[in-house]
């Protein structure tokens, strides 16, 4: 046998050889990272499912507890404070009873308010009857002044009603930033825009308060951050936060999901 | 001294040098350990292949080949190491990866030559001295491979 086509077709074998082990190789690894991309997400999807299903519970049991508060407490309130008016009116009212009846009325009438307040902040009734922008608007005029701080709301595009758990976790997220203006950032001003675009929507939630150090988000406890994150995280938002001396912006930018499904 | 023991000295000394190379870059420790036998046992190997077999020989035709499947092993056990690890970094954004693709190209494509070098040599001299073609080759196609695996090294 000729040595000649030994040297030919062993070389050429051999590197067809090399070029299929790195083919090979090439491929196993797109194969195996693929693979695991699924499983990753599929573990997020889990997170996301399990946090959303922790939260509407949390909702649910919010709910319940604000529905009570409105309908059962409220209305015993009002029976009380009915019996101490029937009350006021069958007695001398310069007496000191009539006094400390007077005094229990209005009493009576300051804690209905504020069950009245809790139980909307629990059931944000508002937000199921005339939507986020509606009940955004509600907050913004209800809480203006409080604690001599201005707080405006401004709505940008065509508001589009969205899935429920979507709304009342931007809501929520609302409700915190605020909260946490008006008890950390001694601000003198809050602004809250919601702005609706094509594709998507935005929350801003600005305020020209102290700020803190964003970098450090994870370790700023008691802030309610983590109680942001999480909400923003099992809508699938995205969040950033935006902090300096002159005030702090939270942006949270989700896509519109009912426009999606149609 | 003879233009082609040159050669075996110098491959020697790459020899060693890619197996120390290959140490330092496979992280699974069995085939770290096994390379770490590979080591000594190449260079016994290479020296008694070279003075038992090809010592007497006009043209060594044992001793490279020898070189060369040692380093095709060597190079072959850095794609087993990867392929354990996987997930952690893309084949082609690793420098290695293209600096070992390059050695196997170079490696697969001249190890026949060299094997029927001194054959060649006899029975077809003037196929003997084309031959020094594919080696040439072979070098270009692995200079590119390196030179890729250097521009992911800076990239990096």
């Amino acid at each position: 046998m000729s040595i000649l086509p030994v040297l030919i077709f062993g070389t050429f074998s051999l590197l067809f050889m090399a070029v299929a082990i790195i083919s090979f190789v090439m491929f196993y690894q797109r194969k195996v990272i693929a693979h695991q991309l699924q499983i990753q997400q599929k573990e997020e999807e889990m997170q996301r499912e399990l946090l959303r299903a922790t939260l509407k519970a949390q909702e649910d049991e919010m709910q319940r507890i604000g529905k009570d508060l409105h309908d059962d407490i409220g209305l015993k309130l009002i029976s009380v404070k009915n019996k101490v008016i029937g009350g006021l009116m069958n007695i001398n009212k310069e007496t000191d009873e009539a006094n400390y009846l007077e005094q229990a009325k209005n009493d009576l009438e300051a804690i209905r308010n504020e069950i009245r307040s809790i139980s909307h902040t629990l059931y944000p009734s508002a937000l199921d009857l005339n939507g986020l922008s509606f009940a955004l608007e509600k907050i913004c005029k209800d809480l203006n002044g409080y604690e001599g701080i201005k707080i405006s709301f401004r709505l940008s595009g065509e508001y589009k009603k969205e899935k429920r758990e979507i709304e009342i976790a931007l809501y929520r997220i609302a409700l915190e930033c605020m909260n946490n203006a008006i008890k950390h950032s001694q601000c003198t001003e809050i602004n809250l825009t919601l702005i609706y675009r094509e594709q998507d929507f935005s929350l801003e939630i600005s305020d020209n308060g102290n700020g803190f150090d964003a970098s450090d988000l994870m370790k700023q406890e008691g802030l309610g951050l983590k109680n942001i994150q999480s909400r923003a995280k099992a809508i699938g938002a995205e969040l950033k936060f935006e902090s300096s001396k002159n005030g702090t912006k939270v942006l949270v930018n989700q896509l519109i999901q009912v426009q999606k499904n149609q | 001294m003879r233009n082609l023991e040159v050669m075996l000295f110098f491959s020697l000394i790459e020899g060693v040098l890619l197996l120390l190379l290959y140490r330092t870059v496979i992280e699974e420790i069995p085939l770290k350990r096994l390379l770490k036998f590979i080591t000594p046992a190449y260079v016994l190997g290479y020296l008694g292949v070279y003075f038992f077999l090809d010592y007497k020989l006009y043209i060594p035709s044992y001793t490279y080949p020898f070189h060369q499947i040692v380093m095709l092993v060597t190079v072959l056990l850095f794609f087993a190491d990867r392929m354990k690890r996987m997930n952690e970094i893309f084949l082609t954004e690793n420098p290695m990866f293209w600096i070992s693709c390059g050695f196997l190209f170079f490696y697969t494509g001249s190890i026949f030559y060299f094997a029927l070098h001194n054959t060649l040599f006899a029975s077809y001299p003037s196929i003997s001295k084309n031959g020094w073609l594919i080696h040439s080759t072979m070098l270009v196609i692995m200079n590119l491979f390196l030179a890729i695996g250097i521009l992911k090294i800076r990239k990096a």
